[in-house]
């Protein structure tokens, strides 16, 4: 009852007529960022924070937030649909049939179960994590430091290792990112680590500058060493049955919708979180399953119903960790751990007691974004056809115009800017040597924390490291990270044991 | 972002399918080092209490520095051993076909390909042939990044004295034209427009601070 009574109060929050106008002008300018090639939900935040910096109530910034968020990714599916250029690695799969789709003539269809799926998989995803997050809040309340230091631990290791083609270049992203987030003072001593005497760093390097610079500017960079043409947008085909879904695609994608919904959120929930995971496993199992299995490759609904519902669901999930340990695990959770934290709001066990309103009407405004974005944006289908026509060079001239804009504005600090910039190159470097970037930006986040954490436990035990290994829920976190690593190499030892060629690592895309 | 696979398959196609990975691998392994070693050079003069232990500021930049420094022996290790690999049968370049089909690229790389000689020259004084030799290949595909970083340094430079909308201005048509755009007028019409509407809605709409610069508004 009380969740009920909670949310229905988030609901009077969100349906303020101004509320629903910030909503509503998220969902718009979250589609118009995320439409872009290249842009994923992660930078398409961090670009937008500084919008909400100036808002006195923080209820109004997140409602906003949560509207830009799935406006971005619906305007990464459609970019993946229509153009084949998928904004983010959680979208790969939407892409591989979806443009399939469009080039026979089928992209609102394409389209349509993208955004219904999305749609189908918020809502069930966002009751589930109503009735998830509260009891998940009151267990936090019992995690010890140690446990911390092992979630945080596990987190890091698992996206790690299963995020592209070899450990040793994932381990290295993840240690460059560990290195960033030493920088700055030492927030249990106060002392200066790696600064170099430089002032300006004794803050740290914030995650929108890190975020920023890999994304943004070192996609721009990438982008220059490849000469791309003119975009070749699929045209859209003339409208045709309820909400572009013809009697045989409605029932060809509901199934798909709700399988990956229980994909999504699980996954998304775990402290090994991500997107990647459940839309590939939604992609494969579409596949297999399928009574179409011919279409696969050719453009299979199913194989757009699918992974796009387990995308959506498992940003959800995320926000269980999120909202109840303040554990990020995917890059656009980090940026909106950064928001939270310009809003002086700490996720966390107590943020349930403490700024209840707020989680409630985050979440209230998770329904309603939804809704808003199927009612507003599936008829502005023209206009993002129109953005992704977008030459590129402007377009990735105008990405570095906002990435600066977005770093400049955040600490009106032209050294910030030369910051990102400067992790702007090295994000040049990764793409080009095949580095994962998703490793690095979990390293910023959560070093430090698992630092903290770390330290605490061994204060607490006088540098007695035994505490790791006598707490039963530490040492099951621990060995899950140690099988994690290994996990990916498991079909390769099977197969060797079989005497069969060695097959790859098990991969999943990099993550925005 | 592109995935990772999406993004490879088409440096592949621009710079030769063979060249890329290996060329500079070593390269950046070795940075990888050098840097980690500075790093660690470094955790001494951390000011700890403590010492080393593990409960004060130095233990954990210790560990992820020689974690760092290991790895970057391996990933340098695993470089050489591609580099022998390759040198000794000169093994063909894969063919396009034979990629993972994960990466959902099915028709970009055709596409890539069709406008490859369009924009190619960067746009900066000295003219980059367009057709360089394969062994240059590698380094002529950096001369646009290249000249990308030094217009962001000049624009991060001037951006306070000349004002934002100025700077943004003359940033924006710059990077267009180096990304391959030869329509100054349109670059110059979205340039001014962006930077005057980027201004406004920051300074008037938002109560964000943007620097005024030379222009009196």
């Amino acid at each position: 009852m009380s969740v009920l009574g909670d949310l229905l109060n988030g609901f009077s929050t969100v349906l303020d007529p101004t509320n629903l106008l910030l909503a509503a002008i998220g969902v718009t300018i979250g589609t118009l960022v995320g439409v872009l090639p290249g842009i994923g939900p992660a930078l398409t935040i961090a670009l937008l924070l500084p919008v909400t910096f100036n808002f006195s109530d923080p209820t109004g910034a997140f409602i906003m937030f949560a509207g830009i968020y799935y406006g971005a990714m619906y305007g990464g599916s459609t970019t993946s649909i229509l153009l084949n250029t998928p904004g983010e690695s959680a979208s790969v799969a939407t892409a591989i049939e979806g443009h399939h789709m469009a080039r026979r003539g089928r992209a609102r269809p394409a389209l349509a179960t993208a955004a219904i799926g999305s749609f189908v998989a918020g809502t069930i995803s966002t009751v589930l994590l109503t009735f998830v997050a509260k009891p998940m809040g009151e267990l936090a309340v019992q995690f010890q430091a140690t446990d911390y230091f092992a979630l945080t631990l596990l987190a890091m290791v698992s996206v790690t290792a299963l995020v592209g083609h070899s450990l040793v270049r994932g381990l290295l992203s993840l240690l460059v990112g560990l290195f960033i987030g030493l920088i700055g003072l030492d927030s249990l001593t106060g002392q200066e680590r790696f600064t170099f005497g430089v002032a300006e760093l004794n803050d740290g390097i914030s995650i929108v500058v890190v975020i920023v610079g890999l994304f943004a500017i070192g996609e721009a960079l990438h982008a220059a060493t490849t000469r791309t043409g003119p975009a070749d947008v699929s045209p859209l085909e003339p409208a045709r049955g309820f909400a572009w879904l013809s009697r045989q695609d409605w029932s060809r994608s509901w199934r798909p919708w709700l399988r990956g919904t229980a994909l999504g959120f699980p996954f998304g929930a775990l402290p090994a979180g991500g997107a990647e995971i459940p839309t590939f496993l939604s992609y494969t199992y579409e596949k297999h399953r399928s009574k179409h299995k011919e279409e696969f490759g050719k453009g299979a609904i199913e194989g757009v119903a699918g992974p796009e519902a387990a995308n959506n669901a498992s940003f959800s999930g995320v926000l269980v960790p999120l909202l109840t340990l303040g554990l990020p695990t995917s890059a656009t959770a980090s940026v909106m751990l950064a928001a939270f934290q310009i809003h002086n709001i700490k996720p966390g066990p107590q943020l349930f007691d403490t700024s209840s309103d707020l989680v409630w009407a985050l979440i209230a405004s998770l329904y309603i974004g939804n809704v808003l974005l199927l009612a507003l944006n599936l008829p502005l289908i023209q206009i993002w056809v129109k953005v992704l026509q977008i030459p590129r060079p402007v377009l990735y001239a105008g990405i570095l115009v906002f990435a600066t804009l977005g770093v400049y504005s955040l600490s009106a600090s032209l050294f910030e800017v030369g910051v990102a910039y400067a992790i702007g190159v090295l994000g040049f470097f990764m793409r080009r040597y095949d580095f994962p970037i998703a490793p690095t930006i979990l390293g910023v986040i959560l070093g430090p924390m698992m630092e903290e954490q770390l330290r605490r436990s061994l204060v607490i035990s006088n540098n007695d490291f035994s505490v790791f290994f006598t707490r039963p829920l530490t040492l099951v976190l621990l060995i899950l990270a140690v099988v994690a690593v290994f996990l990916p190499y498991v079909p390769r030892i099977v197969a060797r044991l079989r005497g069969e060629r060695a097959a790859d690592k098990l991969a999943f895309a990099d993550e925005d | 972002m592109t995935t990772r696979a999406g993004g490879r398959d088409q440096s592949d196609l621009t710079e030769g399918v063979a060249e890329r990975p290996q060329a500079g691998e070593f390269v950046v392994g070795a940075v990888l080092l050098g840097a980690a070693a500075f790093a660690l050079s470094r955790v001494a003069h951390i000011t700890s209490p403590v010492g080393y232990s593990p409960a004060g500021p130095r233990f954990i930049p210790l560990v992820v520095c020689l974690i760092w420094l290991a790895l970057s022996l391996a990933y340098l290790a695993q470089s050489l051993r591609h580099r022998l690999a390759r040198t000794t049968p000169p093994t063909p370049a894969p063919p396009a076909a034979a990629r993972p089909a994960t990466s959902g690229e099915a028709d970009q790389p055709a596409d890539t390909a069709s406008a490859f000689p369009r924009g190619d020259a960067p746009a900066g004084d000295p003219p980059v042939p367009a057709v360089a030799t394969a062994g240059a290949g590698g380094l002529r595909t950096l001369t646009t990044p290249a000249l990308l970083v030094a217009v962001l340094i000049a624009y991060q430079w001037l951006l306070e004295p000349l004002g934002y909308i100025l700077a943004t201005a003359l940033a924006f048509v710059a990077a267009s034209r180096i990304l391959g755009s030869r329509q100054i007028v349109r670059d110059v019409i979205i340039g001014v427009l962006l930077a005057i509407g980027i201004y406004f809605a920051f300074v008037d709409g938002l109560a964000i601070r943007l620097p005024q610069g030379v222009i009196p508004l």
